[in-house]
């Protein structure tokens, strides 16, 4: 028998080989066990068969709301909150993510379809067997039927349950409601299921954290277990001037100007069965406007009630591209110019105009979105410039420069939901006094792509890398199985082993910057800061005197090209990504060239 | 201007001034407060003067594709931990309520979870001076106690093996065949983690002006992947996270201080009779990230602080390093680690008193996530060490033939970098992030004379190892792995050994 130090509550036993067949049982034993050990699937069916009926009850949808709230749904219906349960890029994501790292489970869903989860929605159930107020993502009751402070949960926040009578939680109180419920005749609203009238919430309760920027840290400042940040708005905004100043995130994204605190407009809270409550009060600007957009069928978002009267599926049949429903359209299928097999929804012509109306209103919409995304990237930014340096000359290397400023004090530019890696970066071409583009930097490739080391045309040699892009992407970064990092599609480390466990780190990660081999790398501006975008072309393309012109814009995209095609993203997802590609501060100057 | 007109034409003047005057408004009011350079006038802006976006014309609406968008998608066997109690991770169904024990302002989640690996190999290793055929195991558990969003208790057992030995059965070796079952409920790791910005605002009921993150007990820190500090000692850290910088254009930087005190392990600093005195030996130090320049920086500094009569092993730790891709070429790193300032007695040999230069690159391919070839070089000056580490040489992230199995005592060359340069040079190739292949030749040459003082390594060596993982399910691994080196002035290595690794 070996002998060794022992200490309790060490314990080492030594053994010879007689004792082998023991070890090896014991071992055999285990590894049995934990080969039975169940890969579980997390979701539990309720046993109760009148539980999903009480579910829906207890979680109204904002098509409940909006019979008082007409404004306020008007608003919200076309805003990202309305769209994250809707958004095909995250249900593309979200299932990649769960293939590659299975322990991701409801992470995802949990603040995207908030409701439905709550309700014990399956993560990959179809959107069609989802409940209306799951569909809606960031609906009414996920703001206003809170009743607990989070901050910094990932999204981990429990809507009270309870049917349209329960309180509704706002900035303010119940002052309002209460006089509609003193006054419930006069207002033709029921107070229970047995009255007539448009059913209401009975009270209102002051929530102090709503109105203040720890309300939205909980969903907006996000990291998975393992320590991997996806979302840094809350970071930015902690060290932002805004913050110093008590500017508040409600006080920019709510107000009525976009991206800037500008106050908020005044209106009616509600409008109870046509008579206005409080009309010249405070009404925050529910479309929360940001850099992002929808790029899901015109069909099904933004939400709109007259929607309804066909199933998700059916809308998805919908050929709104090819101009189904309009009239030149439906002129050339009755003059048999175009023969269409039109599926069994939509055989009906008559059906097909009111669909176009819908889908009309609903393009309306948004491309109003449209123009206030500009504006809140154009209030957020500035581009100065061009700067030149040394001669402008034929033949003569031409050096200028473009000064990019976040003139956004509240967070960097750009910011948001990082995990999605959004983009924002310079597009500038030079034109020669003939009209000719000589020279370019910040052009995008065959998919769509930046010519840089994701763009598969740069790396198929099929297009020249742009050695001068100015490009503020955050990155992903994961460690290589040795040595340095590389810029990665997903922040999950695939080089230790490839069924990758996130499971809470075994580091403090809070205090080493980033979990262990898998890191954010920010390229983005500070809060008012400013950043030179230095550009050098080269003599030999400048071969003409006279007027040459230098063409400027910042161009926005929620998502990279490359992203999408990881994540198994259709064509047409792809298409309205790209299509949806915002100009920032586009202009354009001339200089002359001797 | 950008329209030339001549009196002559009168009757379409009008229009054409209208015209001239609105299209100069429009980008004049554009560009209005736009400075720039003073030989610069601003123009009418066309979009057409760039090269094109991707053109989806021909594109047909595909009603299916749209389908699976939102109806494709697929129930994923989720593994559980081994064990989990109160709040579970990532699971559907409502929430209970917080408990406001600490604050209403920072609520109590609790949750419990206990999970990690099983791994266990069978090898034949030589060594050099011992060849052994081994059947090894090694369990790791992690303990963790969510308390709030933000402050948690964690705490790592390996229960199956101590001190290197792992539980395990020696069979064709040098001696009899035998076996050793290691049992050990010692801690690895213990330690709270959590912000005092949170604990403050849930105590006082008011929202702090300030994160704070922190943690103390015995806690992991980890640095540079690990090349500068990987080490779990008895102390406490605290960072200041998240700051930015508009004058030095910095998006964002943390710094973290940290201290330990008891367990701080550093080859450096060993006790009379050659043993690491890990009990004996404090650390003081800071660490920076600076997310800038289109990359990242990392500076750091400790100070190894002997006790008990070690103090003639106290030795001062800066490093820098620098990672950013360059075009789409390569990824790259490079590091610098210089120890210095250790004063021996006697003029004993020196333990701590070196740089060493990293230069980690790999290539961006045509398959930039899956296809990686490697190539990383070092070059060590006397003998520089890591700030503190017990895992590994610092060597360690430089070539899978620089570290060992953590199990069943695979070779490696030697790891040290003392007054020795070389390199690693490799493909990691993960097919569809499904499977891995490895392949590597790895080797350094000494600086000074054979079997110099002070240095480990007698002379040059040589290492080629090849590796392949597969999963078979969400939570079982296979890997197999082969090395061999060739070493002068040494006997040579050779180890093959196939693992297999539950994770759950």
């Amino acid at each position: 028998m070996k002998t060794r130090h022992a200490t309790i509550p060490d314990l080492l036993i030594d053994f010879r080989p007689v004792q082998l067949w023991t070890s090896l049982l014991l071992t055999g034993l285990v590894l049995s066990a934990l080969a039975v050990w169940p890969v579980q699937a997390a979701e539990k069916k309720a046993a109760d068969p009148h539980a999903d009926v009480f579910a829906v009850s207890s979680y109204p949808s904002a098509t409940e709301c909006a019979k008082c709230h007409g404004e306020i749904y008007e608003q919200w219906r076309s805003s990202s909150h309305a769209y994250a349960s809707i958004s095909p890029v995250f249900h593309k994501f979200e299932q990649a993510i769960n293939n590659l790292a299975p322990t991701i489970g409801n992470f995802c869903v949990r603040c995207h379809a908030q409701a439905g989860t709550q309700m014990g929605e399956k993560r990959e159930a179809p959107l069609w067997e989802r409940t209306q107020v799951s569909r809606e993502g960031i609906t009414c009751i996920t703001c206003h039927r809170v009743d607990e402070a989070y901050l910094k949960v990932n999204g981990e926040r429990r809507i009270v349950p309870g049917d349209i009578f329960q309180p509704v939680y706002g900035p303010k109180g119940g002052a309002g409601i209460a006089e509609v419920i003193k006054n419930k005749d006069y207002y033709k609203v029921a107070t229970s299921k047995e009255e007539r009238g448009n059913q209401i919430h009975l009270s209102g309760i002051k929530f102090s954290q709503l109105d203040k920027s720890e309300f939205c840290g909980a969903c907006h400042q996000v990291a998975v277990n393992l320590g991997i940040k996806l979302e840094v708005v809350w970071d930015q905004y902690r060290a932002s001037p805004a913050r110093a100043a008590g500017v508040s995130c409600q006080d920019c994204h709510m107000s009525k100007e976009p991206g800037k605190a500008a106050g908020f407009a005044k209106g009616p809270a509600a409008v109870v069965s046509g008579r206005e409550l409080n009309p010249d009060g405070v009404r925050h600007n529910h479309s929360m406007v940001g850099p992002g957009y929808p790029i899901a069928h015109p069909g099904i978002f933004p939400h709109n009630t007259e929607s309804h009267n066909w199933t998700i599926e059916e809308w998805l049949q919908f050929d709104y591209r090819a101009g189904w429903g309009t009239e030149e359209f439906e002129e050339k299928v009755d003059n048999e110019e175009i023969e269409v097999e039109f599926p069994e929804a939509w055989e009906d012509v008559g059906d097909r105009e009111d669909a176009r109306l819908i889908i009309e209103d609903n393009l309306e919409k948004i491309e109003k979105k449209k123009e206030l995304r500009r504006q809140v990237m154009e209030n957020g930014s500035r581009i100065d410039g061009p700067f030149f340096e040394g001669s402008k000359g034929a033949g003569q290397d031409l050096s200028f420069g473009y000064k990019i400023t976040n003139i956004n004090p509240g967070h960097n530019l750009p910011s948001g939901s990082l995990g999605a890696q959004p983009e924002i970066w310079l597009n500038v071409a030079l034109i020669d006094p003939e009209g000719k583009n000589v020279w370019e930097s910040g052009y995008v490739d065959s998919a769509g792509d930046m010519a840089d080391l994701h763009s598969q045309d740069v790396l198929d040699g099929k297009l020249p890398h742009d050695d001068q892009l100015f490009n503020l992407q955050t990155k992903f970064l994961t460690t290589n199985l040795k040595g340095t990092d590389r810029e990665m599609y997903l922040p999950v480390n695939f080089d230790i082993d490839q069924i990758p466990f996130l499971r809470p780190a075994s580091q403090p990660t809070t205090v080493i910057n980033h979990a262990p081999s898998v890191r954010m790398e920010g390229r983005s501006i500070p809060p008012m800061g400013s950043r030179m975008a230095n550009y050098t072309v080269p003599g030999d393309l400048i071969t003409k005197q006279g007027k040459y012109r230098l063409a400027v814009r910042l161009r926005s995209r929620a998502e990279p090209i490359y992203f999408m095609k990881f994540i198994g993203a259709t064509t047409d997802m792809i298409r309205s990504m790209n299509e949806w590609m915002l100009a920032i501060h586009p202009y354009t100057v001339e200089f002359r060239v001797k | 201007m950008l329209v030339q007109i001549t009196a002559k034409n009168t009757r379409i003047l009008p229009m054409v001034l209208g015209a001239a005057l609105a299209v100069s408004l429009a980008f004049a009011a554009q560009a209005a407060d736009v400075k720039m350079d003073d030989s610069a006038k601003p123009v009418e802006h066309s979009s057409t003067v760039f090269k094109p976006d991707p053109d989806y014309k021909e594109t047909p609406y595909s009603p299916e594709a749209q389908r699976k968008i939102y109806g494709g998608k697929s129930a994923v066997e989720t593994p559980r931990p081994l064990f989990e109690a109160g709040r579970k991770q990532y699971v559907s169904g409502p929430f209970e309520e917080g408990i406001d024990l600490v604050g209403r302002k920072n609520l109590m989640f609790p949750g419990m979870s206990i999970y990690g690996d099983w791994r266990t190999a069978v090898a034949y290793n030589d060594n050099g001076g011992t060849e052994v055929g081994r059947v090894a195991t090694r369990l790791n558990l992690d303990v963790d106690l969510k308390l709030t969003s933000t402050e948690r208790i964690h705490a790592f057992l390996r229960p199956l093996d101590q001190a290197g030995n792992f539980t395990r059965f020696d069979f064709s070796a040098d001696d009899e065949d035998q076996g050793e079952l290691v049992a050990d409920g010692n801690l690895e790791t213990l330690f709270f983690e959590g912000d005092l910005g949170s604990i403050a605002t849930g105590l006082s009921d008011e929202y702090s002006d300030f994160d704070l993150p922190f943690a103390l007990g015995l806690m992991p820190l980890l640095f540079q992947n690990g090349v500068w500090l990987e080490d779990a000692f008895i102390g406490a850290a605290f960072t200041i996270p998240a700051r930015n910088s508009k004058a030095l254009d910095i998006s964002n930087m943390d710094f973290t201080f940290f201290a330990g005190f008891d367990k701080v392990t550093s080859p450096a600093i060993t006790d009379g009779n050659g043993e690491q005195a890990d009990h004996n030996v404090d650390i003081y130090g800071a660490a920076t990230f600076v997310e800038a320049n289109q990359g990242y920086w990392e500076v750091g500094y400790a100070h190894l602080d002997g006790r008990n009569n070690l103090d003639e092993f106290d030795f001062h730790n800066l490093t820098l390093a620098h990672s950013r891709r360059f075009g789409a070429f390569m990824s790259n790193s490079a590091r610098v680690i210089w120890s210095f300032g250790q004063n021996r007695e006697n003029n004993a040999q020196q333990t701590a008193d070196g740089v060493i230069v990293l230069l980690e690159n790999s290539l961006i391919t045509s398959k930039p996530s899956t296809y990686i070839p490697y190539f990383n070089f070092f070059a060590g000056f006397d003998r520089p060490q890591s700030a503190a580490r017990d895992n590994g040489g610092i060597l360690k992230n430089t070539g899978i033939n620089f570290e060992t199995d953590g199990l069943t005592g695979y070779p490696k060359l030697d790891d040290t970098g003392h007054d020795t340069f070389g390199g690693a040079v490799g493909i990691n190739y993960l097919f569809g992030l499904d499977r891995q292949i490895v392949a590597e030749v790895a080797g350094f040459k000494i600086r000074g004379d054979e079997n110099e003082t002070g240095r480990a390594a007698a002379d040059d060596q040589l290492g080629i190892g090849l590796r392949y993982q597969q999963p078979i399910s969400k939570v079982w691994i296979l890997r197999g792995d082969v090395m061999a080196g060739f070493r002068s002035e040494a006997d040579d290595l050779m180890g093959v050994r196939f693992e297999v690794r539950r994770k759950f």
